[in-house]
């Protein structure tokens, strides 16, 4: 029989075409299904802020993994061992300041898009500054998915990815474009269980093939179980640099600035889900996720030692030779899985999962900057919902057909991955997460210096490309590594010139009215919850009240609800408080839902709360169905 | 205005100087006491140094007021920022003390 890429027969090729074709239909409909619950412009993209934390937290895996991660990170994994884990739990740092500072700040003053942030905080020339770099950081990460996509369908199959690529755009244009921010939630949620299905299978089959757990740790090396590299040996992976250009420059880019994570976020029930999320995805997710994309790598390694060690192939198995790192994950699944077309099929499908719920976020994230930035301020100021969410599905449409764009650029890149990928992110976004750090948490820091330290910052991290020598001292003062390259170090580089620059600048100009800063930054959260209520901030702990019958009254205000004194006390709410209503089947994560303000109603009985027949509309309750009540603030 | 009142402005150039002090030196610190190699060493560092970043980081949320501490869920919250630190340390720590402890077979 004919014989391609891994030396796949014909019926091995059908088979794992099929499974990946089953599984985009799979998709397609399912992202389908849960578009009609984008009603207008707000749900498309935020879905209303009313989703429980652990449907944010779950559909953040697949957000954060790409299809890239697998082939990435399994390199990694086979080349250093078990620090390739260390980009995903170095984050825990930068947390203090997003749980208690960025996060309350983006949600209560109900920003849009971090663009939108800059123009209340600053002014409109620093919102498109920060568009400019935004939309390049969110691109550059569309393009580079496509275009490993693509590099793993050829390695694989032998199908070129002029072929394959545009296919896989398709589809994805298709259900982000009609499905919304709605759609993507809930696709990740399924993505992300395929996700760590397929990786758990890889890895289980591994350690199998191995011989158990026992001899996977015996036979991986000791630099290979560490789960830090050498300080500064290695220029393109290396502690320090780490530390500096992944822990701080990219959690900050990851956790701050990405739009995609951003609207995660918002499109959560309250600040406090939102908490929740971070803190399950920093401690849970992202250790769990390290494992699941590197630890083919690792068993690979081990393979390959226990191999050399015998002589020749292990027991079952063929010989396992990875003349090309970079598909270490594919060539490792392929053997260990006994060459089943099927198991294999269905991982690979996984890949792409990781692929289109990564992208899908973004471009979905794209879209709604296009919309909020764009199109809405500078050519459609007013105009009706219908027309902004036609208007959002042709920029999604956009955004995939320059993603696709871009990959035929990323072609034409020479260096491995992994040297692409951060070269570009490292450059791109030190001096945007500085910005935003010096926006968010010094109210001195001024419209002016934002826009300087912004474009000056960009301009001096890109001349460091030509120039790398600058950034010696730096390296030196941090005790980093020297070297021509400096990947990481770039991005520390970057943040610290844009911060001199910020500092220099707000000193030398007069500050901004302190009103234009109210309720943008950490130290005036207080103004910001009060702003989001539209009144007092009421902070008494109370209980969430359960299954209660939900009626109807059309006299009541659209998002009014009306509730009995006791459900009231139990709430520990008071009139004009905001009310979290929900369907009270915990499952749907809020996906019939809203927030709604408080009215006692002392004629109401105990177990009865009262809407309107728009407000239920607007949460999409069905009739028939109790519903619970919880005070958010 | 209700923003919290600058009263002390030596608070934020001190810290600074401080942690870009300890950033200096501690990375020295290190090196000399156990060498480049040692994995130890990057141990420290990352932790070393990102307890400078995560202690700057309690210290703006508490200072600012972003954390109230006699909140009740600012409370919770705060204890989890410490549990979280923790966890990661010991992991890691009990991750390389297991990687070193344990022979290997292919014998390097």
């Amino acid at each position: 029989m004919e014989s391609i890429g891994l030396n796949l027969t014909t019926t091995a090729l059908w088979t794992i075409g099929i499974m990946i074709a089953l599984y985009c239909v799979i998709i397609a409909i399912f992202g389908g299904y849960f578009a009609r619950f984008s009603k207008d412009i707000n749900d498309f993209f935020y879905s209303g802020q009313r989703f429980a934390w652990w449907l944010g937290a779950a559909s953040m895996v697949a957000t954060g993994i790409g299809s890239y991660s697998y082939l990435k990170y399994s390199q990694q994994g086979f080349e250093t061992g078990m620090s390739s884990a260390m980009t995903y739990t170095n984050e825990w740092f930068i947390v203090p300041l997003f749980l208690f500072g960025w996060l309350p700040i983006i949600y209560f003053s109900k920003v849009r898009s971090i663009p939108e942030y800059f123009e209340r905080r600053f002014n409109r020339t620093a919102r498109y500054i920060s568009l400019t770099i935004i939309l390049s950081y969110m691109l550059f990460y569309i393009g580079y998915n496509l275009f490993t996509i693509g590099v793993a369908i050829e390695g694989l199959l032998g199908i070129p990815m002029i072929y394959t690529v545009p296919i896989v755009t398709l589809i994805l244009g298709g259900y982000v474009t009609f499905g919304g921010q709605t759609a993507v939630i809930f696709t990740d949620l399924f993505q992300g269980i395929m996700l760590y299905l397929a990786g758990g299978i890889a890895i289980v089959a591994g350690i199998i093939a191995l011989g158990g757990l026992s001899e996977f740790w015996d036979w991986l090396p000791v630099s290979h179980r560490l789960p830090f590299v050498h300080l500064i040996n290695d220029a393109k992976f290396n502690t320090s640099g780490l530390f500096w250009g992944e822990a701080l420059a990219g959690s900050i880019a990851f956790m701050y600035m990405n739009q995609g994570f951003i609207m995660r976020y918002l499109a959560l029930k309250s600040v406090d889900d939102g908490r929740k999320a971070g803190v399950f995805n920093v401690l849970v997710s992202l250790p769990l996720s390290a494992i699941v994309v590197g630890a083919v790598g690792w068993i690979a390694k081990a393979l390959v030692t226990k191999q050399t060690a015998a002589g020749g192939a292990l027991e079952g198995l063929d010989p396992i030779h990875i003349a090309n790192h970079f598909h270490t994950f594919i060539v490792v699944t392929w053997q260990t899985l006994q060459q089943n077309s099927i198991i294999f099929g269905f991982v690979i499908a996984a890949l792409t999962a990781a692929l289109m719920s990564t992208v899908d976020t973004l471009i979905n994230a794209c879209a709604a900057i296009g919309i909020y930035d764009l199109y809405k301020p500078l050519f459609k100021p007013e105009a009706s919902d219908r027309h902004y969410l036609i208007a959002a599905r042709w920029v999604s449409a956009g955004t995939a057909f320059i993603g696709l764009l871009l990959v035929f650029w990323f072609s034409q890149q020479e260096g491995t991955l992994m040297s692409i990928h951060y070269k570009g992110i490292m450059i791109i976004i030190p001096s945007i997460v500085t910005a935003i750090f010096m926006g968010a948490f010094w109210r001195r820091f001024n419209a002016v210096a934002a826009c300087v330290s912004m474009a000056l910052g960009s301009i001096l991290t890109v001349v460091t490309v030509w120039y790398p020598h600058i950034i010696d001292p730096l390296s030196d003062f941090v005790l980093g590594p020297k070297n021509d390259e400096y990947i990481y170090m770039r991005a520390l580089f970057g943040m610290v010139v844009t911060a001199v620059v910020g500092i220099i600048v707000t000193f030398a100009t007069r500050p901004d009215k302190p009103e234009k800063s109210r309720g943008l930054t950490i130290d005036s959260l207080d103004y910001a919850m009060e702003k989001y209520k539209g009144g007092k901030p009421n902070l008494a702990k109370g209980k969430k009240a359960r299954r209660l019958e939900l009626r109807l009254d059309a006299s009541l205000e659209r998002g009014v609800i009306g509730l009995p004194p006791a459900v009231m006390e139990r709430l520990k709410a008071e009139d004009g408080d905001i009310i979290y209503v929900e369907d009270s089947r915990w499952w749907l994560g809020g996906l019939r839902s809203d927030h709604n303000y408080a009215r006692t109603l002392p004629d109401l009985s105990d177990n009865a709360v009262v809407v309107s027949d728009q407000t239920r509309d607007d949460a999409s309750l069905l009739p028939d169905h109790p519903v619970s009540v919880q005070k958010i603030i | 205005m209700d923003t919290v009142a600058g009263t002390r402005r030596w608070i934020a150039p001190v810290v600074g100087a401080t942690a870009l002090i300890l950033i200096y030196f501690l990375p020295r610190l290190f090196v000399s006491w156990l060498g480049e190699a040692n994995p130890w060493t990057s141990f420290l560092y990352q932790y070393g140094l990102g307890s400078v970043v995560f202690g700057v980081g309690l210290l703006v949320i508490l200072r600012t007021r972003a954390c109230q501490l006699q909140r009740r869920r600012d409370r919770y919250w705060f204890i989890w920022l410490w549990i979280g630190f923790f966890l990661y340390i010991v992991t890691h720590a009990v991750w390389i003390w297991f990687a070193l402890s344990v022979p290997v077979k292919g014998g390097h």
